[in-house]
């Protein structure tokens, strides 16, 4: 990992009256892919608009390349961006609307047309100079918008949302693009996104965010599996919460009552006795069992209400005795005993022991 | 129901064009007096275009539209942007207000410019008329050029910015061309809006500075004149082809 590229110290920001970005610190290193990720209204967009000079912050500084830039104009700063909505000129052709940057920044024309076309080759435009923007679809506009902003080499690329008006398919085959596009131009990527799915595919490190505050900072793989705290583990994949008690720890141990149930889980994070727990466990991670087979492990017991059958898995939807709804996912492999359930067959369930993660319950 | 449908069209269209149809037909009329047909003649246009005191009147009417609309859409066009571009308190109300000024009646709006030029002690002609227009288009080009940069993608702006733009080039290179023919149609409706303004010019003007639609109130005072028939006709071919090019204005290069 390089050097931090962006530095945030301290930021605050707010619109009437309202915190939207409340005391943030945060480092984001040179070449990295960084997600900023999190629901509708969490600050994560004005946090890239902090980063391109479109909003300036209340309090703290926003350090750009060892440079204290809160007070550098967007036009200034070494960065671009791609919107939401693309913000394509309508009234200039793609070639135009690439070269804006470079025309503005003097460039001499051969110059220019060299680098637009290298930038549309890049976003596999090739040809689509002369097209009127009104004409293209709106993964073509997508690419324009994208090719727009590299062509003027910025140290940063941001990107608000960028795939989030292209249609599944679509949105698929563009992180894959987008991920090959910052292996090659070696650039740091920040990505903003409220799609999980989004972040854990396409970013080195995700920042997940929450009403102005940063919730989890980590590699996609260690958000996933090892969520901070309740936020981040139901905003991030489906999760099964089950509360419980610790009643006897013993090392990297301990025995705790879920559900009626007595199961022992790992102990890392130095739980006590009597304390209040929730254990979150992932659809995939569950392990279901036949009632009518001797289920051996402490398991819950439950009955299948839903089966829902997805190709390659098939989920169920469990009513546990006491009432409670839990999701569970299983996948097909050759040695895989028969995973379809009768309607409303009883069933056990448990996890394999180490899988689960403990959270105190707040 | 479609024969309703059509017969009804029908008769709202009749309701509108006879009129304007008559005075067409009329126009080509060899009789002196609008009451019979006698064979279509051309002779008073020539008439027309022999009568000076009417020429002379049609140059200082398009004068007048002329530098006013000029000078309206360009005021207009940047209190427009002004609304577009800043959020300021009482934007809302200033808005409103532009409508006020534009539904208010002309005899209000004439009564009241006429007693300002009187306390400023300007004397009425050319300046004044000049003024008067300049301020009873200026709402409409604010109007026409807001309604269309407001449904603009502010993004856009914000992509300029961030592409190296400045506040100058943001308005050069950005908002002036995809405003133009918003302004484009600005600039006609107030040349016709000028054009063809009787009342708050027959307060503002003096004698010495006539315009054609007083010139020609006047004349038709003393009854209709078969060539002030052929100058209305022009007049309304000229409005027509006019209110055609303002709306392809607007309807081009929408998205």
């Amino acid at each position: 990992m390089g050097k931090q590229i962006v530095s945030f110290k301290g930021v605050t920001k707010g619109f009437d009256n309202q915190t939207v970005v409340d005391n943030i610190s945060l480092d984001i290193y040179g070449g990295e892919f960084l997600t900023l990720l999190g629901p509708s209204g969490c600050g994560k967009t004005t946090m890239l608009r902090m980063i391109a000079g479109l909003e300036s912050c209340d309090e703290g500084q926003v350090i750009i390349n060892g440079v204290v830039s809160n007070d550098i104009p967007a036009a200034e700063r070494d960065v671009n961006t791609v919107f939401q909505s693309y913000a394509l000129f309508p009234h200039m052709t793609v070639l135009q609307n690439i070269a804006f940057g470079l025309s503005l920044k003097g460039r001499p024309e051969a110059e220019i047309l060299e680098k637009v076309e290298e930038a549309l080759a890049m976003v596999k435009l090739a040809g689509f100079g002369e097209r009127r923007i009104q004409r293209l679809s709106g993964g073509q506009q997508q690419r324009v918008a994208i090719a727009r902003a590299i062509v003027n080499e910025p140290l940063i690329l941001l990107l608000d949302e960028p795939l989030s008006a292209l249609d599944h398919k679509l949105r698929k085959e563009m992180r894959l693009e987008l991920r090959q596009l910052h292996r090659k131009l070696g650039i740091t990527f920040i990505f903003v996104t409220h799609d999980q799915e989004e972040a854990l595919t396409m970013s080195d490190r995700i920042v997940v965010m929450n009403n102005g505050k940063i919730e989890q900072t980590g590699e996609p793989k260690e958000i996933y599996e090892e969520p901070a705290n309740l936020f981040v583990a139901d905003f991030i994949g489906e999760s099964n919460f089950f509360d419980g008690r610790v009643t006897g720890t013993d090392g990297h141990w301990m025995d705790i009552l879920v559900e009626d149930v007595a199961m022992t889980v790992r102990n890392r994070r130095g739980f006590f006795v009597n304390q209040d727990i929730r254990v979150l466990l992932r659809p995939e991670d569950m392990v279901i069992q036949r009632a009518s087979d001797d289920c051996d492990q402490p398991h819950l017991k439950g009955r299948v209400e839903e089966l829902i059958y997805k190709g390659n898995t098939v989920d169920l939807v469990i009513r546990l005795n006491s009432g409670k709804r839990i999701a569970t996912t299983e996948f097909f492999n050759e040695d895989a005993e028969e995973i379809f359930y009768a309607q409303n067959e009883a069933v056990c369930i448990s996890w394999i022991q180490g899988w689960e993660v403990v959270l105190p319950n707040e | 129901m479609a024969l309703l449908k059509r017969s009804y069209l029908t008769l709202v269209y009749l309701f509108l064009y006879i009129p304007i149809l008559v005075l067409i037909v009329y126009s080509f009329n060899a009789a002196k007096y609008a009451t019979v047909w006698k064979g279509a003649t051309l002779k008073w246009y020539a008439k027309l275009f022999e009568n000076e005191m009417l020429m002379d009147a049609m140059v200082n009417s398009i004068t007048v539209a002329v530098t006013s609309s000029i000078v309206a859409t360009a005021i207009g066009t940047l209190g427009a942007l002004a609304f577009y571009r800043y959020r300021f308190t009482g934007r809302k109300p200033l808005y409103a207000m532009v409508y006020t000024t534009m539904m208010s009646p002309d005899i209000v709006m004439g009564i009241s410019l006429v007693c300002l030029f009187v306390i400023l002690g300007l004397k009425l002609g050319f300046i004044t008329l000049l003024l008067a227009h300049v301020t009873f288009c200026l709402p409409f080009v604010i109007v026409t050029v807001y309604a269309r940069i407001s449904g603009f993608d502010p993004a856009v702006i914000d992509a300029a910015k961030d592409l190296g733009a400045g506040e100058f080039q943001i308005f050069r290179h950005i908002i002036l061309p995809m405003t133009a023919p918003a302004v484009a149609a600005g600039w006609l409706l107030s040349f016709t809006l000028s054009l063809d303004d009787v009342i708050v010019s027959f307060f503002v003007t003096g004698p010495e500075f006539e315009i054609l639609p007083l010139k020609i109130y006047s004349m038709v005072r003393l009854g209709v004149k078969p060539e002030v028939n052929a100058l209305c006709t022009l007049m309304f071919i000229f409005t027509l082809l006019s209110v055609i090019a303002a709306h392809y204005l607007v309807k081009e290069k929408t998205k």
